[in-house]
Formats: structure tokens, sequence, C-alpha cells
């Protein structure tokens, strides 16, 4: 329960501390926008690689599932 | 059985919930869009898995989407752990799961998402229904997901029918994708996860010794009916320069079984005329052992340990995965829509520290994808 909370905290404050950021315009998200800088620029193959490293390995989870995005739609 | 612990996570990946939707988070597909892939793995260890994917991705109006995804799972395996716990020889297994999902956007910003997989093979069967919500907040530089997931799995017995287990989970995510500049885009996320109900596997068996008898005796494994885990991961991706890429994470699990892993990974890609990337991945994985994993179990006062387990995963893992990706649009320039042809080619070692019946495998997997 104190690592979940600790998680939760650390990800709030990054939350606050990202958030005062410079705002990325529009125009300048050219290179944010790249295939090259998707979370999984090769979806079929991490997902495969993932598929055998949940059986062979014993923790799963976070592996950056809901994570992405970049405002450049 | 041997698959169901994949069962969920191929299809999330493939249907937009997983990692590769990570541009694409907060929108929907406005054209039809067909994905096929197929997988291969192969070890040392003579077992070879073949897995066709195929998904579609259909817009129904403006501001909702929907789309259906198919895995199947074709096994061969002769395997130590496999031929000596789960059947008296080579094993021929299918498996086959079907996701299903919808995505409704509500305003400009926000987009929510419901999803249906079910997962069938011959001794096991899964379902998970995931909901989640994703928002765009800052003038879109920052992106905040939220996901559910409830699962519910039905363990049986290929030689004995009468074996019926069940379980159930809850994961619960939440992911921060912060732009920090016009080159670097920052994730965060944690996770909480679950699970109640039978977590071992029905097939193996647990030896134990007796100290009176230079005999073995063998005892059905046993492990805690509950386990709650959390993991987090932190990541940065960074465009050097015009063509070249660079992605680097941490991952950090823990779990109330005394378990802690650590992963990292690196990615370098390099863009080429035309729409082509090329790209390398490093990956490295420790794991501690559960608390209650022992290399061996005796008997005290002639009964067995209340916990026992002889699950390789369970003991100190280390692994280590590289791979070249490659994926490259094909056709004419002049036709606006062209396939993108994937391919990639990786090459993994895993070492099962107390595991002596099977220190290690080395395996290859091959991919070759398409999506138009």
């Amino acid at each position: 329960m104190q690592m979940r909370r600790a998680l939760i905290g650390a990800i709030v404050a990054a939350a606050v501390g990202l958030s005062a950021c410079a705002r990325v315009k529009p125009h300048q998200r050219e290179h944010l926008a790249h295939p090259g800088m998707q979370g999984a620029p090769w979806p079929a193959v991490s997902g495969g690689a993932e598929h055998v490293q949940d059986v062979r390995e014993g923790s799963g989870g976070a592996t950056g599932d809901g994570a992405g995005g970049c405002g450049c739609n | 059985m041997r698959l169901q612990l994949i069962a969920v996570s191929m299809v999330i990946g493939l249907c937009g919930a997983g990692p590769g939707a990570a541009v694409a988070q907060a929108q929907l597909d406005d054209e039809v869009r067909v994905e096929g892939s197929v997988g291969v793995y192969t070890d040392d260890d003579h077992v070879s898995v073949i897995t066709p994917t195929a998904r579609a991705a259909v817009p129904v109006t403006d501001d909702l989407g929907v789309d259906v995804a198919l895995v199947v799972d074709v096994v061969s395996a002769a395997s130590v752990d496999v031929v000596t716990q789960a059947s008296p020889g080579p094993v021929e297994d299918q498996r086959v799961e079907l996701g299903l999902g919808a995505r409704q956007r509500l305003g400009r910003l926000t987009t929510v998402r419901l999803r249906a997989i079910g997962s069938r093979e011959n001794d096991f069967g899964g379902l998970r229904l995931t909901g989640g919500v994703t928002t765009e907040l800052a003038e879109r530089n920052t992106v905040v997901d939220l996901g559910y997931t409830l699962g519910a799995d039905r363990i049986g017995h290929r030689m004995d029918p009468s074996v019926d287990h069940r379980r159930s989970s809850h994961r619960v995510a939440l992911a921060l994708t912060q732009v920090v500049d016009p080159r670097t885009i920052v994730d965060l996320v944690v996770e909480g996860q679950l699970i109640d109900g039978y977590q071992a596997s029905p097939y193996r068996r647990v030896p134990l010794v007796d100290p009176a008898t230079p005999e073995l005796m063998w005892v059905d494994e046993r492990v805690p009916e509950q386990r709650r885990a959390a993991a987090g991961l932190g990541r940065v991706r960074r465009a050097l320069g015009v063509r070249w890429f660079t992605h680097a994470d941490y991952r950090f699990y823990a779990d109330d079984w005394g378990m802690t892993s650590h992963t990292a990974s690196v990615t370098a890609s390099r863009s080429f005329p035309r729409g082509t990337l090329l790209g390398v991945t490093g990956r490295g994985y420790l794991q501690s052992a559960a608390d209650f994993h022992e290399p061996e179990y005796r008997l005290v006062g002639g009964e067995a340990p209340a916990l026992r387990t002889r699950d390789r995963t369970l003991g100190r893992v280390r692994s280590v995965y590289g791979t070249v990706s490659l994926s490259a649009p094909v056709g004419a320039d002049r036709f606006e829509r062209r396939p993108t042809l994937t391919l990639g080619l990786g090459i993994m070692r895993f070492w099962w520290l107390d595991y002596p019946a099977q220190a290690g495998r080395t395996a290859a997997i091959i991919t070759v994808g398409a999506a138009f």
C-alpha cells in the first residue's frame, strides 16, 4: 500500500512539475508527430516480444499502456 | 493453460489500448484500417509458436469508431517444463482470442473506450473487460489516461475434466504524457492490480524432501489466493536532429508476494526517405524471488509447507532482449494511402536462477506485418 501511495504521489508531483513546462505550439510539433516518436514505433514487433516476456517472467503491468499522445493531430 | 498469461496483452496492444496506441490515444481512425501480422517464436528447448493476428478498425461516425481483433497461437512443444508436467509427450495446442472494442469522442479533446477480450484454449478460458478515458490538457501538451480492467479466468486440466478453478482480477492504470519541448516527450505510468483466486498450475507438482527417507514426495503446488501488485514506468522520447529518435524507459514492479523487478530498455531509430523507419531496441530485466519460493521444500514435522511452488517465474529471473525493426511503405508514391510493411527480428535470453531443470533458454522471434 505504501508503495502504491508513493507511486501515485510521484506521478502527481511529476504532473504538477511537468505542467510547468513551456507550452509547445502546434506548428512546433513536426518532430513530435514523426512515427519514430510513437511510444511503440513497431507495435507488431514489440507486442510479440511482450507476449513472450509475460510468460517467461514473473511480473507484468505498467508497460506503457495508456501512455502516449503528443497533441499533434 | 500454458498460454493463459499471454492472453490479454497481445490484443490490448493490437487494439490500441497498449503501447502501439501511443500517438493516437485521444483520436479515432478517420478511415477503415486493416492490419495483419504473423509472429514466429522458436527456442532451443523445442518450443515453437506461430501467431497470426488480424485487426480491423472502422469509423462509424465522426465521433465513434469500432474495431475487432483476432489472435491465434499455434503451439508445438516438447519442452522439459511442458512434457514432464503437463503431458506425457510433445504437445500441439492452440489458443484463439477475440477482441471487440469501441471508442467514442466526447468533445474535441476527450475519448472514452470500452473493450471486451475473450481467450479460449482447451484447458483455459479468460475474459477481460476494459474501460478507460483519455483527455488532453494544457493546449494539448498533456495527455492523461485512466483505465480499469476486470478479468475473469476459468482454469481446467486437459486430462482431468473435473478440475475447474476460478480467479478474478482488477487492474487500474493511470498514465500521464507530457510534451516537454518541441523534441521531447515524457511518459509516466502507475498501475495497481489485485488478483483473487486460484493462481497455481494444476499441472505443476512440487517435490518434498523427507529427511527420514531417501525418497521424494510429490504434492500439488500451492500459492496464496490473493496477489496485490504495483508497477511504475517512466519513459523519455526525444528527437535527435532531423532523422534520429531515441526512447529510454525504466519500470519498477513490486507485489505482496515479496517479488520486485527492474526493467530498462532503450530504442534508437533512424528515418529514411519515403517513410522508412529502422531501429534497434535493447532490454534488460532483473527479478527477485517470491518470499515463499525455495529451491527445495522439506517436510517439517511430517507436514508439507503451506505454500510451495515449482514455478520458475516465481524464482529469480534475468533476461536480455535485442531486436532490429523496420517499417516501410510500399507501392507507388502517387497513391494517397500505401500499405506499410513491418519486419522484426529479435533474440531473447532468459535465466531462471532457481530452476536447475532448465536454467536458461534462448529464443528468436520473427515478425512480419502489414497495415493498410
